[in-house]
């Protein structure tokens, strides 16, 4: 009984550590994408996009983890206490600002994503207007 | 003889004319009437979506059915809310597309007063929630449509 309180206790001291380990001081953007483990050509097509613009355009923010990228399956387990910070029951793109190593707002981006995907021009200045105003 | 049949000719083609240009305001009367009868109704659930569907957008469509039904039966049938399904690939909703400006799946609770339109985008809550969390998702709506109704 008493390693399984310890346990729970170690999850969620574990937890935020690892999500830390993606980010460094020079961190201004998390660029998060859920998506479901059954996903539709629309989901994937807006995970694809959104990484072709982060690797084409941002590729030196990437390296120095100006920008951090990532995609959750929100279905596995692992991932239950980010799904519920972002209430991300389903497909979901959130961009994370960050200030001095801090939070600063989260923007939900989903509906954009699902209305204007169609229209890549569209999707991919929408997105960078918002990379551009973060990194700045 | 010749006159006869160039008066056929002549009575073929016009007949053609007619035909295509009453196909013409058709399409037309189509693209208005749709329009119409979507901004005569105080608030109107337009539900955007592809020719191909995936199971959250299906789920979106099906909840807010489900909601409607459940909770706005009375202003669905006295024409105060409408619920409009509306398919982007389908070219003559490219106007309606355009005006909301949307190129892939949407939900928009659209409150038309005094001709002025005030729009609340769903989309977002509708893929994050409707397929898992489907009351969370219902929930939302029915906030976003009270508020509208007052």
């Amino acid at each position: 009984m008493k390693n399984i309180f310890l346990g729970i206790i170690m999850l969620f001291v574990i937890f935020p550590a690892w999500s830390q380990q993606e980010m460094s001081k020079n961190t201004k953007l998390v660029v998060y994408y859920f998506h479901i483990t059954d996903r539709c050509q629309t989901c994937t097509k807006i995970e694809a996009s959104t990484k072709a613009i982060l690797e084409q355009q941002y590729a030196k923010q990437l390296e120095d983890k100006t920008i951090v990228f990532k995609s959750f399956n929100v279905d596995l387990p692992e991932n239950k206490e980010l799904v519920k910070k972002y209430q991300a029951y389903g497909a979901t793109l959130a961009f994370t600002y960050i200030v001095n190593g801090a939070e600063n707002g989260i923007e939900d981006l989903t509906g954009m994503a699902f209305s204007k995907i169609n229209d890549e021009k569209v999707f991919s200045s929408e997105l960078k207007q918002r990379i551009d105003e973060a990194i700045k | 003889m010749k006159t006869l049949t160039y008066s056929l000719i002549l009575f073929g083609a016009l007949l053609l004319m007619g035909c295509e240009s009453k196909t013409e305001s058709k399409k037309s009367t189509d693209i208005d009437s749709l329009t119409q009868s979507v901004s005569l109704a105080k608030i109107q659930v337009m539900y955007f979506h592809g020719d191909r569907r995936c199971p959250s957008c299906i789920a979106i469509g099906d909840e807010t059915g489900n909601l409607l039904k459940a909770n706005f039966d009375a202003d669905v049938k006295s024409g105060t809310i409408a619920f409009v399904e509306i398919n982007v690939d389908d070219e003559k909703n490219a106007k309606l597309a355009e005006k909301y400006q949307v190129a892939g799946s949407a939900l928009l609770v659209v409150k038309t007063e005094a001709g002025k339109e005030e729009v609340t985008d769903l989309t977002g809550d509708g893929f994050k929630l409707a397929m898992n969390m489907p009351d969370m998702f219902k929930e939302k709506l029915k906030v976003t449509i009270d508020n509208y109704l007052k």
